[in-house]
């Protein structure tokens, strides 16, 4: 065998970084080098740099992409996009490696064979994968049944999603449904007590105070590396002012280890702490009274005209959340609950933050009612350091649909989903409702599902029923870039360009107090791998279904480029600049000047390219309208839900202590590393190789348990564990430490991916397979958190740990 | 929905004549040739020069040019402790970072809105004017702006209302309100902060210097004032440096000059101006740009000066050339690349000038006009005899 330069190159690469990431050497860089379609090393030709946005999770991260000739070799952060400020987290540094990914879908896939199976898929050129889907559709819609139509997307703010939710409306459905809800309970608190349905925005900058009842602040938050930039601002951008961060949670998180203080609860009871806070607050005359009584109702008892008293706030928390009561509850001291809630009220901008874990686990509504009556008591509402709302983003509106009997008919139907209606008002989207629809063919049967970039049949907290109803439906579509567990079941895939492929124009991302319009150009010429985006997808499906006129772009820059003529007739925000620009922009629009450094609308456009795109840095605080848009235009102390969750909580009977369970049955609580949130990054080596940085666990599903529940069952570290359930069964390697507290088995949610690629398929295992299907009573969520499931030792896979390969 | 009004953003109407840099890229330039890691602008920037904000850009565009060619062995000094590059400029960039230097001074810093409610009940504003539940009825309430509205909308309504409003403020006993240094923008921003977000942003004056000269004769403002005394007057210069300052705070002096001025007018037989759409801000932008330049340099203070500060030791004494350069290849430039010319000059100068024990030759805005002037006639220009120097030491 002749060993040229590049080969050798590439095997030391290898050799280095596989040892360092825990995988036999060399395996890992040959095989990329090896499946790249061009040669990686050494690249050829110029150097260049180009401005993108990474789509790797919902962070809306710039990026800066250094070319060498034709090829990528290296994504940083844009410096003056103001999400990231030229910071870049790992997983945004692995969408290289999502570019050239070996098992990219080679272009318009049909299926020809049985489901389940890539082998049973034939590639067809896109014309007639189009033409025939276009045909499909259009039938549907000819035939008078629009509603039949289910669009199941990501929550995304990229174009490609927002044409595609376009794409369903103007065909007349009214089944718009999103897989991910890792922003919906906070959304319905904030709705609940704001009359505001969005993600609410923690200005942590300006914080002194920040009280986290289970959030994920420092992993997983809305945008990360915008959260953690935030982070290190509260924590020492201020001369001689240190934010506090005290993170309430049963399992020491990333967040937990970097926190001045872990108050580890009992699972579960991370609400009932917030309320106890929150008592203690109005007990002892700590809270906001000047703000209470101008901007808040239903702090204390009401009379209604029938002459019935309405409970406040006040007496809920009197009853439900007494000192003692919480304590026994959290199973923590009267002593630690007084401290906190007396730092909490004293320090000058306290924040509480709820419980969000990451894209797939949205936390409890009760967490997030309960920050939510945390920072209403203390007046820091729409306030510096408090919590914020995002402003619109002022791009161009798109044309109204056009007028039609049949598309109107259909968008009135009901949703097959219920979402909105029913046992749970509440609810946007309900997947899970869907998929039983599906299957039950009611209220009407769905005709054709489009999937984009969503996996319900890996991320659903209801896989197996979404595998039976996508059975059921004629026509299922998925838009995916990597072969994922669903495509795998679909009729069609159409492989969807990687966003370093395409032009994009993403609004701004949920949990950025200012509106932001990021634009993004296409680093490679063409797309790989026979590639298309999914904007331009939707473009070419609308004419082939006879929706031209919903969709009168040529194509997407001419779109992108009439979007953002409404940026500059908004007369407001500049182009993304230095850290000197935003300061600059945030006092002359305080002092009321507009000086946005363009003058036309082509100048705009053109340096919006060169920079990364708009924003507009100033925040005007205090703008009630706006951010309270209840009835009464008041914050409403939601007493009545407060009382109800109370009511519902396991240990409302007998609070005096931990229920009693069986040895080896313990609560499942489910967490997203950064790396795979969302259930996406365990295709990539790279993020395989850094799964946890805490327990050093790589290529594999671990679970966490507490030495008292580990030797209550005779498991040690290392040992394999087989967690079961009602659901199901998986197995896991142990990792017993103090990481959790006693009576709770921690399992992280990305990996055990049926497909995803050679690095993905069958590597680690997935809990959501455990779950047991309850919901969120108030909230209409599925509750993650409420599984029990029970822990055995059992003799593992005849495969070393990474830390004994390293031995 | 709230946002800030389209305020003054002159660029796009700047007159010919004014050759001004553009203080867009001067913006970019002040952060990518570092100045922003020693000064801030109001508060933006970093701490170890002033802020240029609020101390050194008060003026012309000599005032700002002498003092930045003043600072400049501190500012090496400096630079070289924290191990950055001095500036050299190309190009266009120092008339690009001048302009904007000079364009701070346009915009207002956000006023105080508790300082403004404060005003909102001293000045009686409120014995009249309503906002929220408060107030008086008599004259129109105010918290019906747009959130976002310029301070010279509101001043160009203030100014409106003045007719109307002075008698009826003296047959009510009280004394017409007068505002002092800041006091206009901290009631403005009061007003501001009680306004409607959803209001319409009305106000889109781009601030037209050429439309504000040709406002400026048919108002008949120029009966009474001049710009640097370029014609007779009978109200004072509007070039004076004691009226120079934000636009709003040019706003509140003419608001106090109303009085005064309305008496002048009616002696002439004239009404005082009202302004409707754009004018104001139009108005402005002519005076703002007008005072850029400042008086007109004094070829011999500069040929004074040359002396003086011994430049004919290196440059010859009708900048021929000898130890440095020969002055000879500015004839012709613009007062900006001279001046460029001279700051990328200043590090050899320095060395050399230390060799010979020659001090650092200091300017004030007359003698730095005064110099430029010379260099840019090349010695053409004989000057008359010298007359008794107004300066001669350095400062």
């Amino acid at each position: 065998m002749s060993l040229d330069r590049r080969h050798f190159v590439g095997i030391g690469l290898g050799a280095a970084a596989g040892s360092a990431l825990g995988v036999p050497a060399g395996r890992l860089f040959s095989e990329i080098l090896s499946s790249a379609n061009n040669s990686v090393y050494p690249a050829r030709g110029k150097e260049g740099h180009c401005l993108s946005v990474c789509s790797m999770c919902p962070g809306g991260c710039g990026l800066r992409v250094r070319k060498i000739g034709s090829r990528v070799v290296k994504l940083d952060g844009n410096p003056l996009h103001p999400v990231n400020a030229g910071r870049l987290c790992p997983k945004g540094q692995a969408g290289l490696q999502a570019l050239y990914h070996p098992d990219r879908i080679p272009g318009p896939l049909r299926r020809v064979g049985a489901r389940g199976s890539l082998a049973s898929f034939e590639k067809v050129p896109w014309e007639r994968a189009l033409e025939e889907i276009g045909g499909k559709l259009k039938a549907l819609r000819a035939d008078g049944r629009p509603e039949s139509l289910v669009l199941l997307r990501r929550n995304g703010t990229d174009l490609g999603t927002r044409l595609a939710r376009r794409f369903a409306e103007a065909f007349g459905s009214p089944n718009d449904v999103s897989l991910d809800r890792g922003d919906e309970a906070a959304a319905i608190a904030l709705q609940l007590g704001q009359g505001v349905r969005a993600t609410p925005v923690y200005d942590l900058p300006s914080a002194d105070y920040v009280l986290s009842l289970g959030g994920a602040l420092l992993e997983t938050w809305n945008s990360p590396v915008h959260t953690m930039r935030a982070y290190g601002a509260f924590r020492q951008a201020r001369t001689g002012r240190r934010g506090k961060l005290v993170q309430v949670e049963p399992r020491l998180s990333g967040t937990g280890a970097s926190a001045d203080e872990w108050i580890a609860v009992r699972p579960g009871t991370e609400a009932t702490f917030g309320f106890g806070i929150a008592a203690v607050l109005l007990a002892e005359g700590l809270y906001d009274k000047e703000f209470a009584v101008d901007r808040t109702i239903g702090l204390e008892d009401r009379r209604e005209a029938g002459g019935a008293v309405r409970p406040g706030l006040r007496s809920v928390l009197e009853k439900h959340y007494g000192l003692e009561k919480v304590a026994a509850e959290t199973g923590i001291s009267v002593n630690v609950i007084l401290r906190i809630a007396r730092e909490f009220a004293a320090a000058r901008r306290s924040l509480a933050v709820g419980s969000r874990l990451g894209p797939l686990l949205p936390g409890h509504l009760s967490e997030h009612l309960a920050a939510h009556t945390l920072n209403a008591l203390v007046g820091n509402l729409d306030q510096p350091g408090g919590l914020l709302l995002s402003d619109d983003v002022p791009l161009a509106p798109w044309p109204a649909l056009p007028a039609g009997p049949a598309a109107a008919s259909g968008r009135r139907q009901p949703r097959l989903d219920s979402a909105g209606r029913g046992d749970f008002p509440l609810l946007a989207s309900d997947p899970e409702q869907l998929a039983e629809a599906i299957l039950a063919g009611a209220p009407y049967r769905a005709e054709a599902l489009l999937i984009l970039g969503a996996d319900p049949l890996l991320t659903s907290a209801a896989c197996d029923r979404f595998k039976a109803a996508i059975e059921k439906v004629p026509l299922v579509v998925s838009f995916a870039t990597l072969p994922d567990d669903t495509s795998l079941h679909a009729d069609w895939i159409l492989p969807e360009a990687h966003f370093l492929e395409r032009w994009d124009l993403l609004t701004t991302p949920p949990g950025i107090p200012y509106p932001a319009v990021s634009l993004s150009r296409p680093a490679l010429e063409k797309p790989l791998r026979d590639a298309r985006p999914a904007a331009e997808i939707f473009l070419d499906l609308s004419r082939r279904v006879g929706l031209e006129s919903a969709f009168p772009w040529k194509d997407l820059p001419a779109l992108l480029r009439s979007e953002m003529d409404g940026l500059f007739s908004a007369r407001r925000g500049a182009l993304m600049g230095t850290p000197f620009d935003e300061a600059w922009i945030r006092m002359m629009e305080g002092a009321g000047w507009w000086v946005p450094g363009y003058r036309s609308s082509d100048e705009l456009w053109q340096k919006a390219q060169e920079t990364g795109g708009w924003w507009d840095p100033f925040y005007d605080h205090g703008d009630w309208k706006r951010v309270v848009r209840t009835p009464s235009g008041r914050f409403e102390f939601r007493a009545d839900v407060v009382a109800q969750l109370a009511s519902a909580r396991p240990d409302e009977a007998s609070p005096a202590a931990e229920p009693a369970r069986p040895p080896g049955s313990l609560r499942l609580l489910l967490f997203e590393p950064l790396s795979i949130s969302g259930g996406t990054g365990a295709e990539l080596p790279f993020l395989q190789g850094l799964l946890d940085p805490g327990e050093e666990e790589r290529w594999e599903t671990w679970a966490e348990l507490h030495p008292e529940s580990a030797s209550a069952i005779g498991v040690k570290d290392r040992d394999w564990v087989r967690i079961s359930s009602p659901r199901g069964s998986i197995d896991a390697r142990a990792r017993v430490g103090h990481r959790v507290v006693a009576g709770v088995v921690a399992i992280p949610v990305g990996l055990g991916k049926a497909e995803g690629g050679r690095w993905a398929k069958g590597i680690g295992s997935n809990p959501l397979r455990l779950v047991s299907g309850a919901r969120d009573r108030a909230s209409g969520l599925p509750d993650f958190g409420a599984t029990t499931v029970r822990v055995a030792r059992v003799s593992g896979p005849k495969r070393a740990s990474s830390s004994e390969r390293r031995a | 929905m709230r946002g800030p009004v389209l305020a003054a953003l002159l660029l796009a109407a700047l007159p010919a004549a004014a050759d001004l840099g553009d203080p867009v890229k001067g913006q970019a330039l002040f952060v990518s040739k570092g100045c922003v890691h020693c000064h801030a602008v109001r508060g933006a920037g970093g701490r170890i020069g002033p802020d240029l904000g609020r101390t050194a850009t008060k003026g012309s565009f000599y005032e700002i040019a002498s003092a930045m060619w003043n600072h400049s062995l501190a500012m090496d000094e400096k630079m070289q402790e924290f191990r950055l590059m001095r500036p050299v400029f190309k190009g266009n960039e120092l008339a690009d970072l001048l302009a904007f230097l000079y364009f701070l001074n346009y915009f207002d810093e956000p006023g105080d809105p508790k300082a403004g409610k404060v005003l909102f009940l001293e000045k009686h504003c409120i014995q009249c004017h309503s906002v929220g539940k408060l107030g008086g009825n008599a004259g129109p309430r105010l918290d019906t702006l747009s959130r976002g509205t310029s301070p010279l909308r509101i001043a160009q309504d203030l100014w409106n209302h003045g007719p109307v409003m002075i008698p009826a403020v003296k047959r009510m006993g009280l004394d017409v309100p007068k505002f002092q240094g800041n006091e206009i923008l901290d009631l403005f921003a009061y007003l501001r902060s009680q306004g409607h977000r959803e209001a319409t942003r009305d106000f889109r004056s781009s601030g037209d210097a050429v439309r504000g000269h040709g406002l400026f004769t048919s108002k008949g403002c120029v009966r009474c004032h001049t710009v640097f005394g370029r014609d007779a007057v009978i109200g004072p210069d509007l070039g004076r440096a004691d009226l120079r300052g934000s636009v709003t705070q040019l706003a509140g002096r003419m608001w106090n000059h109303w009085p005064a001025m309305s008496e002048a007018m009616g002696a002439l037989g004239m009404s005082p101006p009202i302004f409707k759409g754009e004018d104001l801000a139009d108005v402005f932008a002519y005076l703002f740009v007008s005072r850029y330049e400042g008086a007109p340099g004094d070829l011999r203070r500069g040929l004074r000066l040359y002396q003086d500060r011994k430049c004919a030791s290196c440059h010859g004494e009708a900048g021929g050339g000898g130890a440095a350069t020969a002055l000879g290849k500015a004839t012709g430039e613009s007062k900006e690349q001279i001046l460029q010319r001279m700051w990328n000059a200043a590090p050899r100068m320095w060395a050399r000038m230390g060799a010979a024990h020659i001090a650092w030759p200091r300017f004030d805005a007359d003698d730095l006009s005064g110099v430029v002037a010379l260099l840019a006639d090349g010695w053409k220009s004989p000057p008359a005899p010298q007359e008794a120097p107004r300066k001669t030491a350095p400062r």
